[in-house]
């Protein structure tokens, strides 16, 4: 199902769910909206369970044009330190390993992930001191992205594009990234099981919240 | 008697086999970097390294130094370029002058440290015309200054690495890295909270520590191996009834 068929889905179970009870107009950008926010955490939940594997739930972008920047997220204090950068969705941090796979897009160059200043370390690795590694930023930079640099490249000096496959924490978001063409708005991210339960989840909500509103019935104008 | 493991081809595997029979057997995943830390640590452990016989033909520097190639296990013989091509042209090359100071090279070097190797004078030094004097100065051979700019033939015999430095594994030595993997991955999941995790932490040591016994001895061992395993050197005093068993009295 699109995101657009599942927001008319729960629209239409409310609307049929509260039919006589309650004449509220639903706003669909609003459902859209709440779906993405359930399915994250539907996702959660379920993992949490047992039920599905989260990791399994990743995405790919192929051909992030790599660019240079200094590390430093303040744009008053520099850190004198450049590095190779490319900005990406936050990734979801519940999961095992969030990105699977950080490399070049033929698959022959791998980095480590680094999802905290633990990076500092690598450096002191047995066998992988000196390949090559990346570190992922924390908190979201002024485009609500998150900033990815990459570190021991001196024999990839050249690489200007990589690929990436993560979880994200919401996966919709990529649709707002520069790399939306990857993206059809054909199919919802999440599987068919997910999406059901999602739907469940917030038609059960919506016909709960209205019922307890316990709002006015409307006139009946049926003509005898 | 590693030399003789490559003869029966039992060092055939890319040491990160260890990483798709983790995959196929146990049906886990890992880091491909935390695999390799875990995979060299382990090796160390396990030894029993492919080795086969090269030969380098390397550029003395000025100070006489002749900077060693990374996987050296034993050196066989220094001798002149024009010796070496002729007494060692069927070894396999290896090329020492276009990897120094490469990463690829400390790199490599890193790797050798990790596995605890050090390498051996072998039957070097021998006096002769084409042979070249020579002593073990870390990772450097020293020869004399007149030698300075020339390029010698260093015969040797190396273990077995792939591009990257990593030594090439045996069957069993893939087993017993998966096994060592999927140990420490129930070990970092019962510590973060993975349900059953902890459960499986004592079946994996188990299984670790028995394909790693395993993976350190080869595929099979001829009589003559046993024979040497047997061929305890041992004094004549330590046999003889109310002798000193040691030199000094």
């Amino acid at each position: 199902m699109t995101l657009s068929q599942m927001a008319s889905t729960i629209r239409n179970h409310v609307v049929d769910g509260l039919n006589g009870v309650s004449s509220t107009e639903f706003s669909i950008e609003q459902l859209k909206d709440e779906i993405l926010l359930t399915t994250s955490s539907t996702i959660i939940t379920l993992s949490a369970q047992g039920l599905i594997d989260i990791n399994k739930l990743s995405q790919r972008i192929d051909g992030i044009r790599i660019d240079c920047q200094d590390l430093s997220a303040n744009c008053d204090v520099q850190s004198e330190l450049s590095a190779p950068h490319f900005t990406i969705p936050d990734v979801n941090r519940a999961a095992r390993e969030p990105i699977m796979y950080l490399g070049s897009i033929d698959g022959n160059l791998t980095f480590k992930v680094y999802y905290d200043r633990h990076y500092r370390f690598h450096k002191y690795r047995l066998a992988t001191a000196r390949f090559p590694f990346a570190w992922v930023s924390t908190v979201a930079n002024a485009d609500g992205m998150h900033d990815v640099f990459l570190f021991n490249m001196p024999a990839y000096n050249n690489l200007q594009f990589v690929s990436i496959e993560a979880v994200f924490d919401d996966p919709h978001n990529l649709m707002n990234t520069e790399y939306f063409e990857q993206f059809s708005d054909s199919e919802f991210f999440a599987p068919s099981y997910v999406q059901q339960e999602v739907i469940d989840k917030l038609t059960q909500k919506y016909v709960n919240y209205y019922r307890q509103l316990n709002m006015k019935p409307k006139p009946n104008t049926q003509q005898a | 008697m590693e030399q003789r493991e490559i003869a029966r081809n039992e060092h055939t595997q890319n040491i990160r086999a260890g990483i798709s029979v983790l995959k196929t057997m146990y049906g886990l995943s890992i880091d491909e970097y935390d695999y390799l830390d875990i995979a060299v640590d382990s090796l160390r452990d396990i030894r029993n390294f492919g080795t086969t016989e090269h030969v380098a033909y390397i550029t003395v520097r000025e100070d006489g130094k002749i900077p060693l190639p990374c996987n050296l296990d034993i050196i066989d013989a220094l001798t002149t370029e024009h010796m070496g091509r002729k007494a060692y042209n069927t070894r396999k090359e290896y090329d020492v002058d276009g990897m120094v100071g490469t990463d690829t090279y400390y790199t490599c070097w890193g790797i050798m440290d990790n596995l605890g190797h050090t390498w051996q004078p072998g039957l070097g030094g021998f006096k002769g015309k084409g042979y070249i004097s020579y002593r073990l100065e870390g990772r450097f051979l020293i020869v004399d200054k007149h030698h300075a700019g020339t390029r010698v033939a260093l015969a040797y015999t190396g273990i077995i690495v792939d591009l990257e430095g990593f030594p090439v594994i045996t069957r069993k030595q893939a087993n017993a890295l998966a096994a060592i993997a999927a140990k420490t991955l129930m070990i970092k999941g019962a510590n973060k909270g993975e349900k059953g995790a902890a459960s499986m932490i004592e079946f994996y040591t188990g299984l670790a520590g028995r394909l790693k016994q395993a993976a350190s001895i080869p595929e099979d061992i001829t009589d003559n191996e046993v024979d040497e395993l047997f061929n305890a050197q041992t004094t004549f005093n330590r046999k003889t009834y109310n002798r000193p068993t040691k030199y000094n009295k």
